[in-house]
């Protein structure tokens, strides 16, 4: 009795913030605003039609188009190969001065913080520019070399702010009972750092994949003969008019992240939420 | 147990980077959907050349990309004024005719192109025109000119292609000049038509016009011929049409690179792709015409009598050739940028 009827019903608070609440209302039309043109491109990746605006008719054609377009194909590998390659890339150097900053003094630790930060406030564009240029003025091939350099300069500070963000919290007793314990400065670092960043490392990593898989702009300026990526593939193909074909790759992509999310999640969920509680 | 993994995973990545080097490569940089995949797979087939095929979206990004240094394509896909800017940079070679058997294949209207005389530098390839499209049930009378973009009647349902030197066809030509004038003052009128067309205006747009004038949420629209063909053959309402004062015409063409690693694999596949039958293949998977006349015999009826695909020549013989403006390009420009900027 004296428990509130929301929590007691189980589903009564559905009720109460959904019909009767503001809050939930616009919860809702955030999420339509949000999801409703993901469910339409989705819907339109199954039309007949050449159209991506006028329904005529169910078919699965254009799943088959992008499953046999090897353009396409090439292009999700090259995406892939240089999305893994940097974000590895990234998150290992970023873990690393993540726990420098964090955990050593030495002169000059502020700025190097703040040089690390610099990329998230330049525009992409400017990078992008002045690579292409320094890369052609020492005269290096374009490729997946350079696109890879180029992800990661995207990537690196958002991957260092996560790893930070994470390090700073972690209880610097730890460590220093590994020292006093007799762990040398390795050991600890391997076996008492490391293990209670994972899921931060984990995060940083995932987020410069995606940051990098989605990435136009630096791809447009580093890209070389025959590492065209899935964005800039899409791009040109938008000149000649837009096709359910990309409606269908685009919910292909759906799916895939979903699912990727999922698997995640599964994973790494309840190793997130042990490491919160800890 | 780590090691020898590591070690052999190695070893395969240096054996697959190092295999291509034993079969023969042709790398191109081209527009997506002009080059049909079964063309590339069937050329691959038969000479045993591997074909990477990157594109581009404009021909302002692929020149910048290759004066900044690109390296490594065989063959690039410009369109007419792109070829005199790379011919201008020293960016393609001059090509030795005897080398593509097939020459003699190219129709006589595309031999001695104004853009690059005796195809020096250039074989043209795929061709069509910028004029505009409209939806019949939405009209009243056909439509014959570019003013239908700046009538009244139509407000709020016309839509103009989002590309510089596109829109400046439009205004130019309605204002009777023509659309490759290097004169600051003919520019600078278009300039005023463009910005005066503005309130009727549903949008610019360059990728899904041919859809919003099919479903008839667009009544007319500044169109390029290949984009609305698939609307057409969707909805019979839907009409393509050169306007009077000429309308353009584009051709997209192949120039072999100064620096091409493998020109032999260029000329072969320049050699495979005029032939009838290729050129044929070319014009029914992305219904673009080709400049090699002999293909139409082998074409599909209604595709070989589309006029939006074949024009005829005395509509052709009409319409503008975009060329390169060298320095009169800053008037189109500072134009565009005020004609963007006008509310």
């Amino acid at each position: 009795m004296s428990a509130p009827h929301a929590r007691r019903g189980g589903t009564g608070w559905i009720t109460h913030t959904f019909v009767y609440g503001v809050s939930g209302w616009i919860t809702v039309l955030t999420y339509i605003f949000m999801l409703a043109p993901i469910v339409v491109l989705v819907v339109f990746a199954f039309n007949s039609g050449h159209s991506t605006v006028v329904w005529t008719g169910f078919s699965l054609e254009w799943f088959g188009k992008v499953w046999n377009n090897r353009h396409i194909a090439r292009a999700l590998n090259v995406s892939l190969i240089v999305a893994i390659a940097s974000a590895a890339i990234s998150t290992a150097v970023g873990t690393l001065a993540a726990v420098a900053i964090t955990r050593r003094s030495f002169p000059g630790r502020d700025a190097l913080g703040a040089a690390l930060a610099a990329p998230l406030v330049l525009p992409e564009i400017v990078l992008s520019v002045a690579l292409l240029v320094f890369m052609s003025s020492i005269g290096v091939r374009l490729g997946y070399g350079t696109m890879i350099i180029g992800h990661v300069l995207i990537s690196m500070p958002f991957a260092t702010l996560i790893v930070r963000a994470a390090a700073s919290s972690l209880d610097p007793g730890l460590e220093n009972a590994a020292a006093d314990l007799g762990a040398n400065e390795w050991q600890t670092f391997r076996l008492v750092t490391l293990p209670q960043l994972i899921p931060a490392i984990f995060t940083a990593f995932t987020l410069s994949a995606t940051l990098s898989f989605d990435n136009l702009v630096m791809s447009t300026f580093t890209s070389g003969v025959g590492t065209t990526t899935l964005p800039l593939r899409i791009y040109s193909m938008l000149k000649l008019g837009i096709t359910p074909e990309i409606n269908a790759l685009g919910a292909l992509l759906v799916v895939a992240n979903v699912a990727i999310m999922f698997l995640v999640m599964g994973r790494y969920l309840p190793l997130m939420l042990k490491a919160n509680r800890r | 147990m780590k090691k020898p993994n590591v070690f052999l995973a190695a070893s395969a990545v240096v054996l697959l980077a190092a295999s291509p080097a034993l079969t023969e490569d042709l790398r191109i940089f081209g527009w997506a959907n002009e080059m049909p995949d079964e063309v590339l797979a069937d050329f691959e087939g038969e000479t045993g050349i591997t074909v990477t095929f990157d594109t581009f979206d404009s021909n302002e990004s692929m020149i910048a990309k290759l004066d900044a240094g690109a390296t490594g394509y065989d063959l690039v896909n410009p369109s007419q004024y792109a070829v005199q800017i790379l011919i201008s940079r020293g960016k393609i070679a001059e090509l030795d005719h005897s080398k593509i058997d097939t020459y003699d294949k190219i129709g006589a209207s595309f031999r001695d192109v104004s853009y690059d005389p005796g195809n020096k530098y250039s074989i043209p390839y795929v061709w069509g025109t910028t004029g505009l499209a409209y939806n019949k049930s939405c009209v009243d009378e056909p439509i014959t000119s570019w003013k239908a973009l700046f009538d009244e009647k139509y407000k709020g349902r016309i839509y103009m292609l989002d590309n510089m030197l596109a829109a400046y066809i439009a205004g130019l030509q309605v204002n009777g000049f023509s659309a490759n004038t290097s004169d600051p003052a003919e520019v600078e009128k278009a300039t005023e038509t463009l910005i005066a067309q503005k309130p009727l205006l549903a949008g610019y747009n360059s990728t899904n016009f041919a859809d919003l004038v099919s479903s008839g949420e667009a009544c007319i629209v500044e169109s390029w011929s290949s984009s609305v063909l698939q609307a057409i053959k969707d909805n019979p309402d839907v009409v393509y049409v050169l306007p009077e004062e000429g309308g353009t015409m584009w051709i997209d063409g192949y120039s072999i690179l100064a620096d091409a690693p493998n020109p032999d694999a260029a000329y072969k596949f320049l050699s495979y792709i005029l032939r009838p039958e290729v050129a044929a293949k070319t014009t029914e998977l992305t219904q673009t015409a080709t400049v090699v006349p002999e293909s139409k015999g082998l074409l599909p009826e209604d595709l070989a009598n589309n006029p939006a695909v074949f024009p005829d020549e005395a509509t052709i013989a009409n319409a503008d050739f975009i060329l390169d403006l060298g320095d009169a390009m800053k008037f189109y420009q500072d134009g565009w940028t005020k004609v963007k900027a006008a509310r």
